[in-house]
């Protein structure tokens, strides 16, 4: 369990893959993609949230997939990628 | 002026639709056939006039401010070359001999080549103006097909469902200008100035707090066989509060499943039907340790009338695409809204052309859904 991860690496996603025109297009889009190849409620991960390890590698398998795009992708507590 | 450019239709014979929905120099049209039909006769009739299209059987139609629950209705929408600026339709062979992997190759291959004949960049797509319509075989999974779609190109916004038929899901088919009966067929299409799109799915439930379901045994993507670690169905009645005496199609049809992504988004999974044993029946794909909510019902008429006319407010909407669940028309002849709900997007839209199908599943960016509406709007300005 990890506090608030899935809450940044969202944030992070977000930050890479939807910024410009229409964002928040985008990060429905990127939002939709990751609930359904994880099967999680992302609206349940906050910045205080208990996150289980499972969940959040299921939420890197999917950025790092050809979809989202980010195979070089860490998470970092501070200042990621 | 939009009257000329966007004209929708419906009628007993595909020669009175097509008579009907004459515009200026068509540039697309769509059509949507109750059961009844021979969907080549159909197609032989669209075929001559040389004007991209795509069209499907269904289970019920939705034509300006009325539904048509019959068998044999069908109805049709033109829009002229003004609003579209370029057009491509392909097809993908859906058939269930098919594997997933074949599907999903095929479908990333024909949206790139049909994205680069019309020059749209599917890793930056105008977020406004490109777009994908899909209507896919019902009989099949539509989810290998918009797969191969997000792996082509995750950007391209696409909106669409599942074509249907009869509650007996025997029969079902789609028809298009690139090829017809038991495929995928997309347009992808670029809008001219001044006209945009938007897009949006609105479903009619509410969440059950606190009651989760976690997927944790399948027999495959449609088969769910147990939930939280225990049968299924067992499961789902704990959840419910009802013995496993009472589990009948109303109460599937009336607390289903779904997911989260946020901002109140919910991408529902509805369940079909309980197993000879233990398990559930879903409509669409599942994939293991989905993390469920459980939602039920209410009404259609308030959350759609609030949700459409948050959307398309202070919007100059020239012209709605509905794709809309079987279950949903199903529970609006149960609850006696048909008249009701179809006066509703009379009065959101006014005179304004709307055309619509009941679908075996509807999808929207990619995923593939139940028990929901998802729908395209073309705006002016």
């Amino acid at each position: 369990m990890q506090k608030g991860v899935i809450y940044k690496i969202l944030q992070d996603v977000y930050k890479l893959r939807c910024s410009g025109v229409m964002a928040e297009v985008r990060q429905r889009i990127i939002r939709m993609q990751i609930s359904l190849k994880t099967g999680l409620n992302l609206n349940e991960y906050t910045p205080e949230s208990m996150d289980p390890d499972d969940d959040i590698q299921r939420v890197l398998n999917v950025i790092k997939g050809s979809e989202i795009g980010l195979e070089h992708y860490q998470y970092k507590k501070e200042g990621s990628v | 002026m939009e009257k000329n450019c966007i004209i929708s239709y419906g009628a007993k014979t595909i020669e009175e639709v097509l008579s009907a929905i004459k515009v200026n120099n068509p540039g697309f049209m769509i059509f949507f056939y109750g059961a009844g039909n021979d969907y080549k006769k159909i197609e032989e009739k669209i075929k001559p006039l040389h004007v991209p299209f795509i069209g499907c059987m269904d289970a019920g139609r939705l034509v300006s401010g009325e539904y048509l629950l019959d068998e044999t209705t069908v109805v049709g929408m033109s829009i002229s070359k003004e609003i579209i600026s370029m057009i491509v339709i392909d097809t993908v062979d859906l058939s269930p001999s098919r594997s997933r992997d074949d599907i999903r190759a095929e479908s990333r291959m024909k949206f790139q080549e049909a994205a680069q004949r019309i020059h749209i960049d599917l890793n930056n797509p105008d977020m406004e103006k490109d777009v994908a319509i899909n209507l896919a075989f019902g009989l099949n999974s539509a989810t290998p097909f918009l797969e191969g779609q997000s792996e082509a190109g995750l950007m391209l916004q696409t909106i669409g469902g599942s074509s249907g038929g009869k509650t007996d899901f025997i029969e079902t088919n789609v028809i298009s200008s690139s090829g017809s009966g038991h495929v995928g067929a997309f347009a992808m299409i670029h809008l001219n100035d001044p006209y945009k799109f938007i897009m949006d799915r609105v479903s009619s439930f509410t969440s059950y707090e606190e009651k989760t379901l976690k997927v944790t045994k399948l027999a495959d993507p449609r088969h769910i066989l147990e939930l939280n670690g225990k049968p299924a169905t067992n499961a789902y009645c704990e959840a419910l509060g009802i013995p496993l005496s009472e589990l009948t199609p109303e109460i599937f049809a009336n607390n289903t499943l779904g997911i989260d992504p946020g901002d109140g988004e919910r991408l529902i999974t509805s369940i079909m039907k309980k197993d000879d044993k233990t398990g559930l029946l879903t409509y669409n794909d599942v994939i293991p340790g989905t993390q469920f909510k459980l939602y039920r019902t209410i009404s259609q008429y308030d959350e759609r009338s609030r949700s459409i006319s948050d959307v398309l407010k202070n919007k100059k909407v020239v012209g709605y695409i509905s794709f809309d669940c079987i279950l949903c028309y199903i529970a609006r002849n149960s609850l006696n809204e048909v008249k009701e709900i179809a006066a509703m997007y009379e009065k959101l839209l006014p005179g304004i052309p709307k055309i619509g199908f009941g679908t075996f599943s509807e999808n929207i960016c990619g995923a593939n859904i139940n028990q929901t509406e998802t729908y395209l709007a073309i705006i002016k300005g």
